[in-house]
C-alpha cells in the first residue's frame, strides 16, 4: 500500500466504482453493452451537469476578477522585485478576496474532466463484458474499431470521429472567447485523439457519446432558455420512454412498470411550476458545511471503516492470504480510502459545486441519511447467517414483504424525526455527528488493533506450520486415516453414487452408514466427539463446566494421535479443525508430542494459480459495499449484495482466478478460493502420499473444506473450470434420483428460502467432487498397494442444511428460524483392512464412534489419556444423547469460556430422516 | 502569477515560518485557554489578562524618537500605563526616566518582528508603514492599530498598502482625510477611522521656536541644505552653486547631510578645502540642527522633509529643486490628482532651476521679500497642520478614549465566548 494507491482509492476509485454500478445495471436491464455504454454516457452526463454549469460559472467569475485585477497586478509587477512583489501583490489579493489558487478555478472544467477521464478509462478499457462484443458495425467493442479499410491498412473511425465532434463542439463554445481558450479546447482535442487512437472502441465509443453530449449542451447554452429547453427535451424523452414500453410486451410487467413510472417522473421538471404547494425544506439561513462535512465523514467511516473492519475483526485469520500473510487491516484503510473519497471528496466535491439552496439540501440529506444509516444497519437485517472472506452469506439473505414495509415504515418515520431535529436543533445535530464520527474512529480503531494482534498470531501459526505436507503410509504394516470432510452431507451419498455408479467399484471395500448424526451442526460442536469420542458431544462439554472451551477441544483433537503414538505408530495430522480455536488451526497444540507430524494443506498446497494481489482489489471494493449494503434500506439490500457479487463487473479476466461469480443458477466465471483451497489438497493427496516399504504402521488425520465450500462446477464431471456452463445438463438433470427411486430437486420451483437456488446445486457439486477425488486417490492407494492394509474413515463434523425435505425442518418461533434437521445427518464412510464391496449398514451411528472404529483390533481397551475413561460407543446405547442446534459458530461468541451458551437441543432415535425420529428439547 | 516564489527568498521562508509557527500557537494557546475555560468553570483567571498590554508604542527606529516623545510625556503626565518598544538599542526612549511608561529594546529586523506577530495589547501606537504588508504582521491578540505620521504633508507617500491595514489613522489636514478615504474607496476596502489631532512634534519645535529668541542677522543668512546622493544639490551643482552664493554677499551656511560624509567624503573634503570657513561661510555638522535652522532666513534645499519643518515651524522662505518623483510605487499611484505637496510648494518659495542658478540672489530677495510667500505660509499651515499646539494632547486624549472603547469590547468577546464553552 503506497500513497499512490491511496491517492487513487480516495479520487479515482469512487468514480470508477460509480461507473461500474451504473454500467452493470444498465447492462443487467437492456441485456446490451453498447447501449449500456450509452446509458452510462447519459447518466454520468447528467449528473455531472450541476456540476459543469457551476464550475462555468465560477470560470466566468475568475475571468472577471482576473480582467478587474490585472491593471494594478501588472503596475506592482512592473514596480517591483523580489519578496516586495510578491508582498505587494499578496496585500492586494487580500483587499479584493483572492486567492492565487483561485486561478485554477479558470481550469475548473478542464480539472474535473480529468479524474472523470481517468476513471472512465481504467473501467472501460479493460472492462471485460466488452471482450468480444459486437455493437452496430463495430466488430469488437474490447478492441480498436478499425473500420476503415485501405489494402490492409486499417484506419480507426470512432477516435477521428470523436474529434470531429469535438472540434465542432469547441467552436460553438469557444466562440467569441479569446484566443487562448481557443487554443486550450484544440489542443485538448488532439490529445484525446493521439492518446485514445489506439484504445478499445467501446471506450472511445464512451468519450465520442460524452463529446456529443457537450456539443448538444453547447448548442442548449447558445439558445434563449436552456433550462427550458431541457426540461421541454426531458418531457419528451419521458412521454417516448413510458410509450416504448407501454408497447413493448418482451419486458417483464416489473421492469415496464418502473420504466413507465420514469417517463412519468420525467415529466415534473416541466410540470413542476404548476404544482400549487412546493414546500421548500430547508428553510433560511445559508447551508452549514461543517454539517455537512461531519456527515459526510460520519457516513464514511460507518461504511468505509467501521463495518469492514468490523467483518474482518470477526475472524482475522480468514482475510490472512497464507502463503503470502500480510495485515489485513490493509483492507479496512483501503475500503475507508473509497468512502471517503466518496462521501467527503466527490460528494464535497457536488457540495461546493451547488447553489445554496442545493448546499441546504446535501445538509438535509447528508444528515437523514446518516440516522437512517444507524437504524438500517442497529435493528434490520442482523441475522443474515455467515460471512464468508468473500463476504458472501452462507445462505442468501432473504426478506418477507412484511419485513420490507416494516422497515419502509421505520425509516420515513426516523426520517421525519430527523427532520424535526435538524429544523428545530441544529446544534444538536453537529454535536451528534461528531460525537458518531468520534464512536466510529474509536471503534474502528478497537477492531483495527484487534485485526493486527491476531494477524501476528496467524503469521506465527503460519510461519511455524511450515513444511510441504508429507503423509507416510506403510506397504507392509498397517495404516489408519480419518478424514474430516466439514459439511460432507450423509443424505446426499445415495444420489451421487447413483449418478455416478463408477463410485461404488472405487469405493470398493468401503460401508456407508446413512443413519448417522452428529453432536452439533457447527465444526465446534460436531468435530470434537468426531475425534475424541462420546467424551466430547456437546452436551459433555457442558456438563464438564470448570473446564474451558478451548481446552476441551484441543484435548479431543488430541485423543487419537497421542493413543496411537502410544502404541507405535507413526503419527501424522494435518489442518486439526478450529485448534487451540483458530481458523487456521493453531498446531502448537501438539508441542508435547514432537514425534507427531503436522502439517497446515488447506490453501497451502498447488496454490499457483491464486492471485491473491487481485483479490485484495475486490475485496476492498466489495467491504465497503457490505458497508453500504448493511446501511441501506431493507428492499435495496439484496440489489447491493447481488448474490455475493455486489454488482462486480469482473465476471472474467484478472479477477479469474481470484473469485468466482455466479450468473444465474448454471453459470459461473472464474474459480472459488476457499474451495480451491481444499479441492486441491484432496485432488492432489496421492503426491502427498509418500509410501515406505516398511514394516510401521501408520495413521494420519486430516480435515479438508471440499465440500464446506459452495462453488459452482462443471457438470458432469464437476470440476472447477474458469467458464462454466451447466444450462442444458441443469435443464435437463436438476431432478437426482437415488437407487430407491427417491428424488431431490436441485432447482425446485418452491423453495424455502428466497432465491437461494445455488445453496442446494452447489452443495450438491462439492459434495459430488470430493467423492470423485477420492476415487482418484484411492485408485492410487490400490494401485501402489497400500489399499488393504489401510483403514479409511471418511467422516463430517456435520452435514449442511439444505431443506431438501419440508417435513425435516423445525420451525422455531421464537427465533422465527427453520432448523434443518438434516444438518445433524453427518458422513460416514468406513472402510476396514481387507474389506470388499460397497455395502449400506443402517443402524444407528454417530460420528463420535470413529475413535472407536478406527482403533477397533489395533490398540486393545482403549483409555482416554486425559480422562482416564475408557473409549467406546457404549454412550449412545445407554442414553438419548442431546444434539445442540447451535446456529451461532464462533468461538468467541457461542460460549462463556466454559459452557455453550444456550440455544437448541434435539434428540433423535430410529430413522434420522424420519421426522417421527426427533423430539425438541428447548433451549438450554 | 501563480505561486510566484522568487528564488532568492530566505527571508520570505522565513516569514512564512513565522507566520506558521504563530498560527499555530495561536491555535494551540486558542484550544489551551478554551479547555482552561471549561476546567475552571469559565471563570478567566486574573493574570490572563495581566498579560495584555494596555498601550504599546512601537518605533522602528530612533529617529522617530520626536514623534513619541511628546505623546509619552502626555500619557506619562495623565499617569497612563504604556511600553514603548524600539528596534534601536540606543533609542533616547530608553534612557529617558519615567514613571508609568516602560522602555523596551526588542531587537531589530525578523527578531523585533517575531515578538511584535505575537503581541498581545489592547492598542498599538506606531508610525512604521505597511503592517501586515511586508514582515510586520498584524498580531491575533492586538485589538487596535493605530497610525501616527511623521511628516506633515501628504499622507500617500508610503509604499503601497502602506496603511491598509491600520484600524485607524491619526491625522493632521483634511486634505490626508480625504486622499484615506479615496484609496479606500478604490481598493474597495473598509473605511478605517480617521482622527485629526495635529502634529505633536512640530508643536514642540514650534514651542521652542517661540521660547528661544531669534539672533538679529546684519546680513541675511542662507542655509545651503542638501540631501545626499546622485539628485542631491551639491552632487548635481557643486562648485557652480557655491560660487553664486557667495558672490551674493550673504552669509552662507553649508549643512551637508550626514549620510555625505560618509558616502561623499572626498567630494565633501574637495569643497570643504575649496570653501574654508570665513565670516560668510561656514560649515555646519551641529546633532540638533535647531539653531542653524533658527538663525538663518532661507533654506535652500532639494526636496525633502526638512522644507515643510523650516517654513511651517520656522515661518521662513524655501527655495528648492523639484526632484523627478515616481510615483509608481506608492499609495499615491493610485491618486489621479497631484500630491498636495507639490500643489503647495510654488506657494512656499521658488523653485531653483539650472538656469536661474546666476540669478539666485535675485531668488533669495524675492522669496524673502515677497509677502505671497508668507501668505502661501500662512495658507499651507491652515490645510496641513490642524490644531497646532494641541497635537500631544489631543493624540492623548485619542488613545485613551480609544483604550477604553477597545477594551470594552474585548472583554464582550471574552464573555461571549464565555457563554459559548459553558456546558449546556
Amino acid at each position: 500500500m503506497n500513497i499512490l494507491t491511496i491517492l487513487h482509492a480516495i479520487f479515482i476509485k469512487p468514480l470508477e466504482l460509480i461507473f461500474e454500478l451504473i454500467f452493470v445495471i444498465a447492462d443487467r436491464v437492456v441485456a446490451n453493452p453498447g447501449i449500456a455504454i450509452i446509458v452510462l454516457s447519459l447518466t454520468v452526463n447528467f449528473l455531472v451537469l450541476p456540476l459543469y454549469r457551476q464550475a462555468d460559472k465560477m470560470q466566468e467569475e475568475e475571468r472577471k476578477t482576473e480582467e478587474k485585477l490585472k491593471d494594478w497586478v501588472t503596475h506592482i509587477k512592473k514596480t517591483f522585485r523580489g519578496d516586495e512583489r510578491f508582498m505587494m501583490l499578496q496585500a492586494y489579493y487580500r483587499e479584493n478576496d483572492y486567492r492565487p489558487y483561485y486561478a485554477l478555478r479558470g481550469s475548473l472544467s478542464l480539472l474535473l474532466e480529468i479524474p472523470f477521464f481517468i476513471a472512465a478509462y481504467r473501467f472501460l478499457s479493460t472492462l471485460s463484458l466488452l471482450q468480444g462484443v459486437s455493437f452496430g458495425p463495430i466488430a469488437d467493442l474490447g478492441a480498436p474499431d478499425a473500420l476503415i479499410n485501405f489494402g490492409g491498412l486499417s484506419v480507426n473511425l470512432l477516435p477521428v470521429l470523436m474529434t470531429l465532434i469535438n472540434i465542432v463542439s469547441g467552436a460553438v463554445y469557444t466562440k467569441g472567447a479569446p484566443l487562448k481558450s481557443k487554443i486550450q479546447l484544440y489542443g485538448m482535442a488532439l490529445i484525446f485523439l493521439v492518446f485514445l487512437y489506439r484504445s478499445p472502441s467501446g471506450l472511445v465509443f464512451y468519450w465520442t457519446l460524452n463529446n456529443l453530449f457537450s456539443l448538444a449542451k453547447n448548442i442548449f447554452y447558445k439558445l434563449k432558455d436552456p433550462a427550458k429547453a431541457l426540461k421541454i427535451l426531458i418531457s419528451v424523452a419521458g412521454i417516448l420512454l413510458a410509450a416504448y414500453f407501454a408497447v413493448k410486451s418482451s419486458y417483464s410487467v416489473k421492469s415496464r412498470i418502473v420504466f413507465i413510472f420514469a417517463g412519468a417522473l420525467m415529466q415534473l421538471p416541466l410540470l413542476w411550476k404548476f404544482i400549487p404547494f412546493r414546500p421548500d425544506l430547508t428553510g433560511k439561513g445559508k447551508a452549514d458545511t461543517p454539517l455537512f462535512l461531519a456527515a459526510g465523514g460520519f457516513l464514511a467511516l460507518y461504511t468505509g471503516s467501521l463495518l469492514p473492519s468490523a467483518v474482518i475483526a470477526s475472524s482475522p485469520a480468514e482475510f490472512v492470504d497464507i502463503l503470502d500473510p500480510s495485515d489485513p487491516v490493509s483492507h479496512v484503510v483501503l475500503s475507508l480510502c473509497l468512502s471517503v473519497g466518496l462521501f467527503v471528496v466527490w460528494l464535497g466535491v457536488f457540495y461546493y459545486l451547488s447553489s445554496e439552496k442545493g448546499k441546504k439540501y446535501f445538509v438535509l440529506l447528508a444528515w437523514i441519511a446518516s440516522v437512517a444509516a444507524v437504524v438500517d444497519h442497529m435493528f434490520f437485517g442482523t441475522d443474515l447467517g455467515i460471512l464468508s472472506s468473500s463476504l458472501r452469506f452462507d445462505m442468501e439473505p432473504s426478506f418477507t414483504r412484511k419485513q420490507y414495509l416494516f422497515n419502509l415504515g421505520i425509516l420515513l418515520a426516523v426520517a421525519l424525526i430527523a427532520y424535526l431535529v435538524i429544523r428545530k436543533k441544529q446544534k444538536i445535530v453537529l454535536a451528534l455527528l461528531l460525537a458518531g464520527v468520534c464512536a466510529c474512529l474509536v471503534m474502528s480503531t478497537v477492531n483495527a488493533v484487534k485485526i493486527h494482534k491476531q494477524f501476528l498470531v496467524t503469521k506465527k501459526i503460519t510461519e511455524e506450520s511450515g513444511g510441504f505436507p508429507e503423509i507416510e503410509l506403510s506397504r507392509n504394516g498397517k495404516n489408519v486415516i480419518v478424514i474430516m470432510m466439514d459439511r460432507m452431507a450423509g443424505y446426499l451419498l445415495p444420489y451421487i453414487f447413483y449418478e455416478k455408479p463408477e463410485l461404488y467399484e472405487k469405493f470398493d471395500g468401503f460401508t456407508y452408514y446413512p443413519n448417522t448424526v452428529s453432536s452439533g451442526i457447527r465444526t465446534c460442536s460436531g468435530a470434537p466427539g468426531l475425534f475424541g469420542g462420546y467424551e466430547y458431544t456437546a452436551w459433555e462439554f457442558n456438563r464438564r463446566s470448570d473446564e474451558t472451551m478451548v481446552d476441551k477441544h484441543n484435548e479431543s483433537l488430541k485423543v487419537m494421535p497421542a493413543l496411537f503414538l502410544e502404541n507405535g505408530y507413526h503419527v501424522t495430522v494435518c489442518d486439526p479443525p478450529l485448534a487451540n480455536y483458530e481458523v487456521i488451526p493453531d498446531l502448537s497444540i501438539y508441542d508435547d508430542y514432537p514425534e507427531i507430524r503436522r502439517y497446515i494443506t488447506i490453501g497451502r498446497v498447488y496454490q499457483d494459480a491464486y492471485n491473491s494481489a487481485s483479490r485484495s482489489v475486490l475485496l476492498n471494493r466489495n467491504l465497503f459495499l457490505y458497508g453500504i449494503m448493511k446501511v441501506s434500506p431493507l428492499v435495496l439490500q439484496k440489489r447491493i449484495y447481488d448474490h455475493g457479487n455486489y454488482n462486480s463487473s469482473e465476471l472474467t479476466s484478472e479477477y479469474a482466478v481470484v473469485d468466482q461469480v455466479d450468473d444465474g443458477l448454471s453459470k459461473a466465471y472464474g474459480l472459488d478460493p476457499t474451495f480451491m483451497g481444499s479441492y486441491n489438497v484432496l485432488d492432489h493427496l496421492w503426491e502427498l502420499c509418500h509410501i515406505e516399504d516398511t514394516d510401521e504402521n501408520t495413521f494420519m488425520m486430516m480435515d479438508n473444506d471440499t465440500a464446506h465450500s459452495p462453488a459452482t462446477l462443471q457438470e458432469p464431471d464437476y470440476l472447477p473450470v474458469d467458464n462454466v456452463d451447466n444450462e442444458a445438463f441443469d435443464d435437463a438433470n436438476h431432478i437426482r434420483y437415488a437407487a430407491d427411486g427417491s428424488s431431490i430437486d436441485l432447482r425446485p420451483e418452491k423453495v424455502y428460502w428466497d432465491e437461494d437456488l445455488s445453496w442446494k446445486m452447489q452443495h450438491y457439486q462439492v459434495n459430488a467432487a470430493s467423492f470423485l477425488v477420492f476415487g482418484k486417490w484411492l485408485d492410487f492407494l490400490r494401485e501402489n498397494g497400500v489399499y488393504d492394509n489401510t483403514r479409511i474413515i471418511i467422516v463430517s463434523d456435520h452435514a449442511t442444511n439444505l431443506e431438501l425435505w419440508e417435513d425435516l425442518i423445525y420451525y422455531d418461533a421464537e427465533k422465527d428460524k427453520k432448523d434443518d434437521l438434516t444438518f445433524y445427518n453427518s458422513m460416514l464412510l468406513v472402510k476396514d483392512f481387507n474389506a470388499k464391496g460397497f455395502t449400506t449398514d443402517d443402524r444407528f451411528m454417530m460420528n463420535c464412534d470413529v475413535p472407536t472404529i478406527a482403533m477397533e483390533g489395533l490398540i486393545k481397551d482403549p483409555v482416554n489419556p486425559f480422562t482416564g475413561n475408557r473409549i467406546d460407543s457404549s454412550a449412545k446405547e445407554k442414553e438419548k444423547i442431546p444434539l445442540f442446534y447451535n446456529w451461532v459458530w464462533e468461538t468467541e461468541k457461542n460460549n462463556d469460556g466454559y459452557r455453550y451458551k444456550p440455544d437448541l437441543w434435539f434428540t433423535v432415535d430410529g430413522d434420522v430422516l424420519d421426522p417421527e425420529s426427533w423430539e425438541c428439547l428447548g433451549a438450554q | 502569477m501563480l505561486l510566484y516564489i522568487d528564488p532568492g527568498t530566505g527571508s520570505m521562508l522565513f516569514t512564512i515560518l513565522i507566520g506558521v509557527l504563530s498560527a499555530g500557537f495561536y491555535f494551540l494557546r486558542d484550544v489551551f485557554v478554551k479547555l482552561k475555560f471549561r476546567m475552571s468553570g469559565g471563570k478567566v483567571s486574573a493574570d490572563e489578562n495581566a498579560q495584555k498590554l494596555p498601550v504599546v508604542i512601537f518605533s522602528d527606529h530612533k529617529r522617530y524618537w520626536n514623534i513619541f516623545e511628546p505623546i509619552l510625556d502626555e500619557l506619562e503626565r495623565r499617569g497612563v500605563k504604556a511600553v514603548y518598544m524600539t528596534e534601536s538599542e540606543d533609542d533616547p526612549g530608553l534612557s529617558k526616566t519615567y514613571e508609568n511608561v516602560e522602555g523596551r529594546f526588542i531587537g531589530t529586523g525578523n527578531k523585533a518582528y517575531a515578538m511584535l506577530n505575537m503581541l498581545k495589547a489592547s492598542i498599538v501606537l506606531s508610525t512604521t508603514p505597511s503592517l501586515d504588508v511586508f514582515q510586520w504582521k498584524r498580531s491575533p491578540d492586538v485589538d487596535y492599530y493605530i497610525h501616527i505620521a511623521h511628516m506633515p504633508n501628504d499622507i500617500t507617500t508610503y509604499r503601497m498598502f502602506g496603511l491598509d491595514f491600520y484600524d485607524a489613522i491619526l491625522l493632521s489636514g483634511n486634505y490626508q482625510g480625504e486622499q484615506i478615504r479615496m484609496l479606500e474607496k478604490l481598493r474597495g476596502i473598509p473605511e478605517k477611522e480617521i482622527e485629526y489631532v495635529g502634529l505633536p512634534y512640530m508643536d514642540v519645535m514650534r514651542e521652542r521656536v517661540l521660547r528661544e529668541k531669534r539672533p538679529e542677522n546684519k546680513v541675511r543668512t542662507v542655509l545651503l541644505a542638501p540631501s545626499w546622493g546622485e539628485s542631491g544639490l551639491l552632487k548635481k551643482y557643486g562648485e557652480k552653486l557655491i560660487d553664486a552664493l557667495v558672490d551674493t554677499g550673504y552669509k552662507l551656511i553649508i549643512r551637508p547631510h550626514p549620510q555625505s560624509f560618509t558616502s561623499e567624503a572626498e567630494m565633501i573634503e574637495a569643497l570643504r578645502k575649496k570653501y574654508p570657513d570665513s565670516d560668510m561661510l561656514s560649515w555646519n555638522r551641529d546633532t540638533d540642527n535647531f539653531n542653524v535652522l533658527n538663525e538663518s532666513d532661507i533654506l535652500l534645499s532639494d526636496f525633502s522633509g526638512v522644507v515643510f519643518e523650516y517654513a511651517l515651524i520656522f515661518d521662513k522662505p524655501v527655495i528648492c529643486t523639484t526632484a523627478e518623483f515616481d510615483s509608481a510605487p506608492y499609495d499615491c499611484a493610485w491618486i489621479k490628482e497631484d500630491l498636495w505637496t507639490f500643489r503647495i510648494l510654488p506657494k512656499l518659495g521658488r523653485e531653483l532651476k539650472p538656469e536661474n542658478i546666476t540669478s539666485v540672489k535675485e531668488l533669495i530677495d524675492e522669496c524673502i521679500e515677497s509677502s505671497e510667500f508668507a501668505k502661501g505660509r500662512e495658507e499651507a499651515r491652515n490645510e496641513t497642520w490642524l490644531y497646532q499646539g494641541e497635537g500631544a494632547k489631543r493624540t492623548a486624549d485619542y488613545l485613551m478614549r480609544t483604550l477604553q472603547r477597545v477594551s470594552k469590547e474585548a472583554e464582550k468577546q471574552t464573555e461571549d465566548m464565555d457563554l459559548t464553552v459553558q456546558p449546556a
